[in-house]
């Protein structure tokens, strides 16, 4: 089985592929379940948009349902509407989890009343996240978090599940598996993105272990499922990569 | 059958490489089905005399020149260039010279980038530009390589009149019109997304004439590039005019 924990899509809004089309490319490579979210790139961010993001989801779940994992992106900075969102589409909606986007860094103490609702329903949080070296690169996105922004907040809430994003999303991916290796064990790292440096998950496996990485494409499909074919480790390292690390989290959920 | 326009053997200075050698490469293209391969040397792009590269390089693939061939690197701006140039064509048997403008520090309008490429043309070899080396946005910080913009490499091709030029590691891009204007062959190296789409909108703009496989091994995973081939809508004579038809074409040593 293989699970893609990290991507995207729309239905009716936004400018990620449409839902036919994610399904389609999953299907034609071998993947069995998608997790979608529908952040959006602003700061600030406009809850009545949040809230359309979110019913798009929510559309896409009940198009496929057998499919598409729907992860509820939220901006923390919104406290109250926050909170609802969450009731509204992890508790009743279905949704398996949460999405940030760099509005925040992961270690900002606005998330605080966030994780310890995720810790109370069970659900893990997925974070875009990076370590750009590129200044440019940099200057689109100041508040991204790295990985070593994920260490104080995983100490603190030692029953939360935190979700580096993309390890290759474009920036220095060695950084970011030095900075997890130090992190507790309730941090995990998916291995999406376009970035396909060869060695790349082979080091993110000797430093951090099989068991703390998740397979995940964020659209960049042949780049994501190439290279857990072609890193150089294990059957059982990669089926474990492939879907159980991410089964074994979905199974702690209490919603 | 496979031909790969865009391989390297040797050692990248900003990270640690987990295979560098010929065999290493000839080892990855049994694994994923390639034929044969055109290879430069990755310290032809960091020594300061680049030649001492070719040399090498010229040593560790006298063995397998059956598969691999090897492409040359000079630096236009260092001293000697028109008698090492010489040296790869008459002693090594390398037809093609690849320009690596991010990082050797000149611009393809200079003169010296004409005089080079001139040299070239009369020792009836064929030049390869460079759109990138590496993704940008986690270079190191001693990487002070320089992005080049398609317009300087437009520029470039469009003195030399109806010649041939191979446009590795690059998006696509529109090649001009004219009976006379220079025929671009582009390699798919960087032209992955939405499982195949991403060589299917470059076909939009590019003929499958004029597109070639290219993997970026040693540096990165070679799958990627094959599943995007494998689930890209075109025909099978498309196919194979992009996976070796056109590079046999255009370098007719690779046999």
């Amino acid at each position: 089985m293989r699970i893609d924990c990290h991507s995207h899509c729309s239905v009716s809004y936004g400018p990620w592929p449409s839902h036919h089309r994610v399904v389609a490319d999953a299907k034609r490579l071998g993947m069995d379940k998608v997790c979608c979210s529908h952040p959006l790139d602003t700061k600030p961010t406009d809850p009545k948009k949040i809230l359309k993001a979110n019913n798009d989801i929510l559309a896409a779940m009940r198009a496929y349902p057998d499919v598409i994992l729907g992860q509820c992106y939220i901006d923390p900075g919104h406290a109250r509407f926050a909170q609802d969102e969450i009731t509204r589409c992890v508790v009743n909606g279905g949704m398996i989890g949460l999405k940030f986007y760099h509005q925040y860094r992961m270690n900002d103490p606005v998330f605080g009343p966030v994780i310890e609702r995720c810790i109370e329903l069970g659900v893990p949080m997925l974070m875009h996240a990076g370590h750009p070296t590129d200044m440019a690169e940099l200057a689109t996105q100041p508040l991204i978090s790295g990985a070593d922004h994920f260490i104080a907040p995983a100490r603190l809430y030692p029953e939360a599940i935190f979700i580096i994003g993309h390890i290759g999303g474009g920036g220095d991916w060695e950084w970011q598996i030095k900075a997890m290796s130090r992190a507790p064990k309730n941090v995990y790292m998916d291995t999406s993105g376009s970035v396909i440096d060869a060695g790349m998950i082979e080091k993110a496996v000797r430093d951090l272990g099989a068991e703390r990485l998740l397979f995940a494409t964020d659209m960049s499909t042949e780049r994501g499922v190439g290279k857990i074919l072609d890193a150089d480790i294990t059957p059982r390292q990669r089926e474990m990569i492939w879907s159980e690390n991410f089964q074994r989290i979905l199974q702690m959920r209490k919603v | 059958m496979i031909y790969d326009a865009d391989t390297w053997i040797g050692h990248w200075p900003y990270r640690r490489l987990p295979q560098t050698s010929a065999a290493d490469l000839l080892r990855k293209m049994d694994s994923a089905g390639i034929d044969k391969a055109l290879v430069g040397s990755l310290q032809g792009i960091f020594y300061k005399d680049s030649h001492e590269a070719n040399r090498e390089l010229a040593k560790s693939v006298r063995r397998h020149r059956d598969r691999l061939i090897p492409c040359a690197i000079l630096n236009p701006t260092y001293f000697g260039w028109a008698e090492d140039l010489k040296q790869c064509r008459e002693e090594w048997s390398m037809p093609v010279l690849r320009l690596i403008p991010q990082y050797h520090l000149y611009k393809l309008t200079d003169s010296v980038a004409e005089e080079i490429v001139t040299a070239a043309h009369d020792l009836k070899m064929r030049v390869a530009v460079y759109g990138r080396v590496v993704d940008l946005r986690g270079r190191s910080h001693l990487d002070q390589s320089r992005k080049v913009p398609t317009e300087e490499i437009l520029a470039m091709f469009g003195k030399f009149r109806g010649a041939s030029f191979m446009l590795l590691n690059s998006g696509a891009v529109k090649p001009p019109n004219g009976a006379k204007a220079p025929k671009i062959f582009q390699d798919t190296a960087i032209m992955h997304g939405g499982c195949g789409v991403g060589i299917e909108n470059n076909l939009k703009i590019c003929p499958a004439d004029r597109l070639m496989f290219g993997s970026t091994m040693l540096l990165r995973y070679p799958r990627p590039a094959l599943i995007a081939i494998e689930n890209v809508k075109a025909t099978k004579a498309q196919k194979e005019k992009i996976l070796y038809k056109n590079l046999k074409r255009l370098i007719p040593e690779m046999g």
